[in-house]
């Protein structure tokens, strides 16, 4: 990378891989249902991630993804909600600029919710599961207090749960004891480094196959940064 | 609402003939009243930002600051002000003719897609050729797609303004699909864009200024837009036809291509507003393009009476609220959307201050007149 262009971002698809585990305990349909802005690999790896989190609870889990087509768009991310629902997805997370409309619909619903960006706990206090939040001012503060100290900050910077880079909201009161074991397991596993949600055998939803057996990605793994299919179980497609 | 002025027509007695003070008179008022209605919007603002607490008078002192308080401040005005000339343009010779058009936005996008997915194909060729080419393909795309509207007007009697409106968002989701889809390029990755511009294709700045050709191009079509309406026959005959379309016809002029070339002149320009954003901001064609110059236009162009030369300082007036957006977000804690409230304002106060035109004794020459 050239050195005059910096880039720093988080391993969020981390936490939603969280979030689909707590999904998968708390689902009683077995279906999880994603609202995402654009097919860009940001988003996949999300959507991706949370069926992968779900399905080490149960390998039959699935989920199905709505593309709203825009960043923020209030009116298709509450049809996209709602359509989930009518499908009968019962635990609903989301990737769009404002996960609000998502949160509050999808509990108006009945559905559990898991939250993105921030803790969207007071949108739905009963229904709200987790969520994959991002950490920016712990991010911020290390930056300016590395520059203080008279070091120098990397020009790619990349981090998940354990550099602070994102964090996990508090669960909430519907989420079963069990539930709360394996995230709370698979958390510390996180926190040592080295975890990879994405192992083969892997297929695409079209059959391709992403890994062979044996073969895994590492959270750190640059080829994650250019995703461009959605894993097997997910319904839906980026084009 | 007028769009035309029909006080345009035939009123071209010079000062010499009638009086200074009526000639003062005459011409101050397409002026005064703007100005008096933009003042009065910039106040309704000001009591509504007392209303959440804060202070107008930091406010407007930050809007100039960020507009035009620093030579940094003038580049980010002025690099915005290039595509509202354009747009704007697209708003006013329309409005010649007595049509509302408010769809530049669309021809803005498309313009800016035509330029990035043909300079894929132009990357050989050298810049002095391409760049032109690039220009007159994006003038093409916009060109047919607002003239469609004038066509659809005068042919089949479809409300432009509605029809405008629509196809700008048809517009939008057609660049999507085809940044995101055919001209994609597949190393772009989370922000979906035609292939990178080949260095030589890029516009270049000013000399001497950090401010792209964009500017300098709209400055230019600007005067030439207003010598077209003001100094030829074609201009006029476009005047008389907004007056009153009836009368235009009964005296033999050719309504439809008026009314089709003036939308298709108004669609080329802002296709180029979309060439210039490809070729010297973004570099490349992507979702960028709709960043609401299109809409932003439409203000401008009803501020300045839909006048090419007046759309200059009004452009660069609304240019500097939107460059004042950051800043005001920083300062004040007010949310990005503020700049967007203010300029709502700003244009119902000036859509009330067209019924004012014609009220004020003051304004009417005969009470000048010498003797």
């Amino acid at each position: 990378m050239p050195t005059n262009v910096g880039s720093y971002f988080g391993y969020i698809g981390l936490g939603q891989y969280l979030n689909g585990i707590v999904a998968g305990h708390m689902s009683t349909t077995r279906k999880l249902g994603f609202v995402a802005a654009k097919p860009i690999p940001q988003v996949l790896q999300n959507i991706n991630s949370y069926l992968l989190g779900a399905r080490q609870v149960d390998p039959a889990i699935t989920c199905q993804v709505i593309f709203t087509g825009e960043w923020s768009l209030a009116v298709k991310e509450a049809e996209a909600t709602n359509a989930l629902a009518d499908a009968g997805c019962d635990v609903i997370t989301c990737h769009v600029d404002g996960p609000k409309v998502v949160m509050e619909t999808a509990a108006g619903r009945d559905c559990f919710v898991c939250g993105y960006h921030a803790n969207q706990t007071p949108l739905a206090p009963e229904r709200y599961l987790t969520g994959a939040e991002w950490n920016w001012p712990g991010v911020y503060t290390r930056m300016v207090q590395t520059m203080l100290d008279g070091g120098t900050i990397s020009n790619f910077d990349r981090g998940g749960l354990a550099e602070g880079y994102i964090k996990m909201s508090p669960l909430g009161p519907a989420v079963s004891d069990t539930a709360r074991n394996q995230f709370e397991a698979t958390m510390a596993d996180m926190m040592k480094g080295g975890f990879a949600a994405y192992k083969g055998p892997l297929l695409d939803n079209k059959g391709n196959t992403i890994l062979g057996d044996g073969a895994s990605l590492l959270e750190t793994d640059i080829a994650l940064e250019s995703m461009d299919y959605l894993v097997e179980g997910v319904v839906g497609a980026t084009s | 609402m007028t769009i035309a002025d029909p006080v345009d027509i035939g009123t071209r007695e010079r000062f010499s003939s009638e009086g200074w003070l009526a000639w003062l008179a005459r011409r101050s008022e397409a002026v005064v009243i703007p100005v008096l209605a933009l003042l009065a919007g910039l106040a309704v603002f000001g009591v509504f930002l007392m209303l959440v607490g804060k202070s107008p008078a930091d406010f407007y002192g930050l809007v100039f600051q960020a507009a035009y308080g620093s030579s940094f401040s003038w580049q980010n005005t002025l690099s915005r002000t290039g595509p509202l000339l354009f747009a704007a343009l697209c708003v006013a010779l329309p409005a010649k003719l007595g049509l509302v058009v408010i769809g530049g936005e669309g021809a803005i996008v498309l313009g800016g897609v035509a330029a990035g997915a043909l300079a894929a194909a132009l990357a050989s060729w050298p810049g002095a050729i391409a760049i032109p080419v690039l220009g007159l393909a994006a003038s093409f795309v916009g060109a047919v797609w607002i003239g469609a509207i004038g066509w659809l007007r005068y042919a089949r009697g479809v409300n432009e303004t509605i029809a405008s409106l629509l196809t700008a968002y048809i517009a939008i989701a057609l660049m999507n699909h085809l940044v995101e889809g055919p001209f994609r390029d597949p190393a772009s990755l989370n922000k979906p864009s035609t292939a990178p511009l080949a260095e030589h294709l890029r516009v270049g700045n000013i000399p001497g200024w950090d401010v792209h050709w964009g500017l300098a191009v709209g400055v230019v079509v600007c005067i030439l837009s207003w010598l077209l309406i003001d100094r030829t026959t074609w201009g006029f005959a476009a005047r008389i036809a907004g007056g009153n379309v009836r009368a235009a016809e009964v005296q033999g002029l050719p309504v439809g291509r008026l009314i089709i070339s003036f939308t298709a002149l108004g669609g080329a320009f802002a296709g180029l507003a979309g060439m210039f954003e490809v070729t010297a901001v973004h570099g490349s064609a992507n979702a960028s393009l709709a960043a609401g110059y299109g809409y932003t236009g439409i203000l401008i162009a009803f501020l300045a009476r839909q006048n090419p030369l007046a759309i200059i300082p009004v452009a660069i007036l609304l240019a500097g609220f939107e460059a004042s957006s950051g800043l005001i977000q920083r300062r004040m804690d007010l949310p990005d959307a503020t700049v967007l409230v203010l300029q709502g304002f700003v244009f119902v106060a000036i859509l009330l201050s067209e019924s004012l035109y014609g009220r004020f004794k003051i304004f009417a020459p005969e009470r000048w007149r010498a003797g």
